[in-house]
This record gives C-alpha cells, structure tokens and sequence, in this order.
C-alpha cells in the first residue's frame, strides 16, 4: 500500500509538474470547436423566430402581436402567422425559437377580466432567445394586466365604439379624464392578474439539439482520447529515464506499480472531464444534466482507452513507433466515433458505423446522460463492459510492461 | 551478504554470463571489474532481480531472488549505471518516492531524505527539479536514491561513468561511507584505479566468465610481481621474440602493429639492456611505457589485452 501511495503520487507530481503535453490535448478539441463555430457563423446578433397561432384575431391579440415588433424587440425577434398544426411541425423541427398560441376570446376575456391563458412554446435546444419571448410577453401581460384594472371600464366603452364607428369628441374627453385620474392612483397591482402566460418547454430529441449540446461532449471526448494517448506514452518516458528498470528491483510488485499508473491517469482525467463539463455547465450555460455521473462515465471510458493505448506502446519496438501507432489509431477512431464530426453532422449511414466504434458507443451513453435520457439498467451493463475491457487490458498491460522494461 | 553461485545467463545463444562464483561480506566493498561487456551489468541485473538468471543460484541475505524475490530485494539499494530518476519532479519528491517503494513512510523518511541529501550535498537543492541539475548532481542523487532507505546489500553498477572529477571523488568516499556503516556492497567498474582504490575484494570479469578473484594483495601476486613494457615503434619483420630470448625471462604478450608488450620482471633494471636488443635490430623506438604489477597488468596477464579495449 505504501508502494501504491508513493507511485501515484509520484506520477500525479509528474504530472502537475510537467502538464504541457497534456493541456495541449486539451486544448486540441477546444481549438477545432472553435474553428467549427466560425465556420458555422458563430457572429453577429441571433433572431428569436416566434411563430404565432391567432385563434382569436381581435384587435387586442393584434396588439399583442405587433408588440413583439416594436422597439427593441423588433432586432430580436420575427414573428409569423401559422395555423397550430403548422407550428408544432415547426417546433418539432426544432426551426423556430417558440410559438405563441393564443386562444379564441383572448380579446373579450382580457376586456372582461375573465383569466385567459396564452400558451408559449420554446424550444429547448435554444437558451438565450426563448427567454426573451418568455420575458417579453410576461412583460406585456404584466401591462395588459395593469391597464385592465385601471381603464377597464373606459377601455371597453371605446372599443366597443369603434366596432360601430368613430367615437364622439365627447366621448375622447371623458375617457383622458378618466384616465388622467385613474392613473394618478397608486393602486396598479393590487388585484389578480387576468392574462396568465403559460410556457411549455419541449423535450426535443438528442438529434435536434443546438450547437453546444452536439458538439460539447464529442469536444470533450476529442480531449480525452488525446489526453489519454498522451499519457499512455510515459511507459516510454519511464523506459528513458531507466526509471521503470529501477522500479522492478524495488520489492514492490509492477502490478502495483503500474495499478498506481493507471490510477493516477484516472485521477488526470476525471480532472480533465470533470473541469470540462462544470465549465460548460456553468460557464456556459449548456444544459447538461447528471454532470457526476457523466464525469465518472467519461472517465472510466478514458482509463480503458489509456490502457488500450499503453498496450500498443509496449508492443512497439520504439518510442516514436508507439506514437505513429497509437496516433494513426487515435485518428480514424475519433474521425469515425462521432468525436471528430458529431454523429449529428454526418451522413445516417457513417453515423452509424460510427456508433459503433468504443468511442462513439460511449459519446452516445453520455449523451443520453447529459440529456438525462439514461436508465439505470443499460447504464450499469454498459459500465460492467467497460470495467471488465479495462481489467483485461491492464492484465495483457501488465505481461507486457516487464519484457518492456527488461528490454 | 551476496552469496552467487554458478550463475549463467544466456541471451538466445549468446552465453553473456558464464559459470560465475563469488561471495560478498556485510561492511566490505567486493569489485566486479572487467572491460565493457565483460557480462558485469548482467551479473548485478540477475542479483537485483531485474534479470531472470538461466541457472546457478543468487541469494542475498539467505534469500534466494528467484524464489523469494520480493524478501530478497527488501534488503536490496540499487544505483544503476543509468540515471534512473524523474526529472520534472524535485530531488526531495525522488526521493520520497525511492523511500515509498522500499515501505518508508512519514517521519522516517522525512529524516532519511534530510541525511541523505546533507550527505550527498544537495540540501540546497532539495526542491530543484533533476533537470536543472548538473550531470554531478543528478549523479550524486542517483546514489542517493539507492541508499535512502538504508539498505542492508548494496549494488553500485558503474556509478561514476561521466563523472567530473570533483563528484567522483565525492561518490568513492559515498561509498566507502556506506561500507563502514555496515553494508555488503557490490561495485562494478571499468575503471581499475577506482577497483584499487575502492574494493577489498575483486572479481575480475571477461566475456561473461570470473578469470581471477581475490583481495588486490592476492591479485597482485599472480601477476608474479611481472611489470608490463609497452613499446611503440617499427620493429623488423624478424619475430621479436626470438630477438629478446637471448635475455632470458621475458615473456612477450603481443606483438607487431607497430606495438609491442612485453611482461618483465624487474622492468625498470632491465629496459636500457631489451632497448638496446631492439635498436640492434634495427627497431626504431619511439614510445616507451612501463607499468608495475596492477590490476591491468594482471588483465594484460590473463587475457592478453587492455582493460580498456
């Protein structure tokens, strides 16, 4: 145990003590991300498309509707009639940021103050955009709501005055009266809201997902992979620095020996992933979902590929070998696996080859962990799978990792 | 004690170790001396378990390091010929974990890394990462990782290769340190001045097989006290032995290519008279040598060659 200790230890030190090699493979996935994101137009201000379903077309969902186009808003959002049917095709789609329905005497209710319900559909592969439809029509609920109580009365007698014709000079002077003193009463939120806005969020499926959703996990895959190629090339460090032959006349064993390796590569890694996830989470903003335990899922798949990798190194005759080896499998699995080009962006056919590389298999698990469409059941079969790749790679690791040192 | 006995180790039909028989006390210094790839590094892989012997036995402190490896290698400080250390990381954490792989924890090895980086002298450079560190330095605390842990059998393989004269010196009185605080320790070297100066007892070693094995004092005396004359120059083609016979007791060891090595008694009496013999045939001399009875004397006397060819 002492020997277990000290060799992760050891190893964690190295590695906090050299880490350039290894952000480099972080930074690798972050770079091509980026790129990727000015190649798809990242730039300039982004447009809410808001779909409308009038069922009621009075005056006053008129005004609501035009609401969306006036000031500020007219940047930020578009609005376009639909039939409903139409609209939910659309929001399936994932092809507009929400739809508003309103519904058949919307006008006459908010007239009467009789609650009314507007409904609003958003799309969950949009964060920002959605949001701002939902705290504008808050926003003009909220006004509707206060003039309601306020100049109901006066609101009502002019409406029904224009249906017929124009209203009376009379009729204008009494009503600015009215509103002249009513306004200056200080009793605009004292009464229940009569528009209610209800907003309903989609699940959309993992295909329809923005951006960030797609590319962030194959991001951090991309980095995982290289990290763990990177680290499975310190058994030829170690074979440099004579440090490996040393340990064998140690009386501690190379299975504990490397065991330690292994754990602290583990260590490294869910660091790596762990950082990734809060940082996408937190910092920006990406929905994602069960973050402890899409960590610890990443990681194990990246201890099984750093094993998978140092078995390659050990079988090479020479260091730069083992790098063009391990590298030139590295490269068609990420391109394949979805890491490279998320299975989103490829052709059906590639995607799905490419599901079934080891890498692309474990994209797809965490996906639907992020997405918190995992059970339990197929989880734990998957997690069983890898532990048991990983304990065969450390054994035939293990057999070979001795005639390497000896070599 | 290093008891081995028998040993061989073959390398698919290559045989680098022969038949090799010697034994190693607790607080002495036993030489394996030999030119470079006389099998010296194979013997100290196969004792510290790093080689697999192909037969004979090896044990060290009773244990046998086949059988009982792990027991063998507890008692065990290696200092390979190689700098086997981590270079990103500091000489204080190097140690600590040499320390950590021979079971020292806490505030023992916190003492063991502060004595033996005061005795190495590299206290002030505790915290320096080994890259940063001179080829002394790094060569200093290679040693120092062999020891820390205070073994009981010591297995030095050619430590002082590449060394400046300053830390050679330094790693000899290291080792001498070691030796007279009790441990058996196993020096290997080319270089015989420091098999002279070091060792109480020497194995000299030749293509994988013992050839002579005794204290220096014993070793002097089978070179029957015969000092070697090396003489450089053109000789006549006639044999230049037959040429020194008529002056009875000197034996030629090789001759021709411009070179001639002769082994003498009494050498520095009797060169003006062989000079004289060589001129006469018409030799042109133009460089002479003489070495008194040593260790390479006694390789050139068992082999028929340098120590260093």
């Amino acid at each position: 145990m002492t020997f277990f200790r000290a060799a992760v230890a050891k190893d964690l030190r190295r590695i906090r003590r050299d880490p350039v090699a290894l952000l480099i493979s972080v930074a690798i996935p972050l770079m091509v991300g980026l790129l990727l994101r000015l190649v798809s137009g990242g730039g300039g201000t982004p447009t809410a498309l808001l779909l409308v379903t009038d069922h009621d077309d009075s005056f006053a969902s008129g005004l609501l509707v035009r609401a969306f186009g006036a000031g500020p808003l007219q940047e930020l959002v578009q609005t376009r009639a639909v039939s409903e049917e139409a609209g939910r095709a659309e929001m399936e789609a994932g092809k507009a940021s929400g739809l508003l329905i309103i519904p058949e005497n919307f006008g006459d209710d908010a007239l009467a103050g009789t609650p009314t319900t507007l409904s609003l559909v958003t799309n969950p592969a949009q964060r920002i955009l959605p949001r701002i439809l939902e705290e504008a029509l808050d926003t003009f609920a909220e006004a509707a709501n206060g003039l309601h109580e306020i100049l109901g009365p006066e609101v009502r007698t002019f409406l029904r005055r224009t249906d017929t014709g124009a209203p009376s000079d009379t009729m204008v002077a009494r009503i600015s009266v009215a509103v002249n003193r009513l306004v200056s009463r200080a009793r605009p939120f004292l009464f229940p809201p009569a528009i209610r806005v209800e907003t309903v969020t989609e699940q959309a499926p993992l295909d329809e997902r923005n951006f960030a959703e797609v590319f962030f996990p194959s991001m951090i895959f991309l980095g995982l992979m290289f990290a763990a190629q990177t680290l499975s090339d310190d058994v030829w460090k170690e074979k440099a620095f004579a440090t490996l032959r040393r340990s064998l006349s140690a009386p501690g064993s190379m299975a504990t020996f490397f065991l330690a390796k292994t754990a602290a590569a583990a260590v490294a890694l869910a660091a790596i992933v762990t950082a990734a996830f809060v940082l996408g989470r937190f910092a920006l903003g990406i929905p994602l979902h069960h973050l402890l335990l899409a960590s610890v899922w990443a990681s194990l798949f990246a201890v099984v590929m750093y094993l998978f990798f140092t078995v390659i190194q050990t079988l090479s005759q020479s260091h730069r070998g083992g790098n063009m080896l391990t590298k030139g499998i590295l490269f068609p699995l990420v391109m394949a696996g979805g890491t490279f080009f998320p299975f989103e962006m490829m052709p059906a056919n590639m995607a799905r080859i490419g599901r079934l590389t080891p890498n692309g298999w474990a994209l797809v698990e965490t996906k639907e962990i992020l997405a918190g469409a995992w059970s339990a059941g197929s989880l734990g079969l998957a997690v069983l799978v890898l532990l048991a790749m990983a304990a065969v790679l450390y054994l035939v690791c293990l057999r070979r990792l001795t005639a390497f040192a000896r070599a | 004690m290093i008891q081995v006995t028998d040993l061989r180790k073959d390398y698919g039909d290559v045989r680098a170790v022969d038949g090799v028989t010697f034994r190693a006390e607790p607080g002495k210094i036993f030489g394996l001396l030999g030119p470079n790839g006389a099998g010296k590094t194979t013997t100290l892989g196969c004792i510290s378990g790093l080689l697999r012997p192909t037969g004979g036995r090896v044990s060290i402190l009773g244990h046998d390091v086949v059988r009982d490896g792990t027991a063998a290698r507890k008692s065990l400080g290696v200092v390979p010929q190689e700098i086997a250390l981590y270079e990103e990381v500091s000489a204080e954490e190097n140690l600590k974990y040499w320390g950590g792989a021979y079971g020292l924890t806490g505030a023992a090895l916190k003492r063991r890394i502060q004595d033996v980086l005061e005795i190495t002298g590299l206290q002030d450079r505790a915290k320096d990462a080994v890259k940063h560190m001179s080829g002394g330095m790094k060569r200093r605390l290679n040693f120092a990782c062999g020891v820390v842990h205070e073994p009981k059998v010591l297995l030095l393989d050619e430590p002082t290769v590449g060394v400046d004269p300053q830390s050679r010196v330094k790693l000899l009185d290291l080792v001498r340190e070691q030796a007279r605080a009790g441990q058996c320790v196993l020096y290997t070297t080319h270089y015989m001045e420091e098999a002279e100066q070091l060792c109480d007892r020497i194995a000299v070693v030749d293509h994988g097989k013992l050839i002579a094995l005794g204290t220096l004092a014993e070793l002097r005396a089978m070179t029957r006290e015969h000092d070697i004359i090396r003489i450089t120059g053109t000789f006549p083609k006639e044999d230049p032995a037959g040429l020194l016979r008529s002056l009875g007791d000197i034996e030629v060891r090789t001759g021709g290519d411009g070179q001639l090595m002769l082994s003498v008694r009494e050498a520095s009496k009797r060169l003006p008279a062989i000079l004289e013999a060589l001129s006469r045939s018409g030799a042109e001399i133009r460089e002479t040598t003489l070495t008194q009875p040593s260790l390479e004397s006694l390789f050139i006397e068992l082999t028929g060659k340098e120590l260093r060819e």
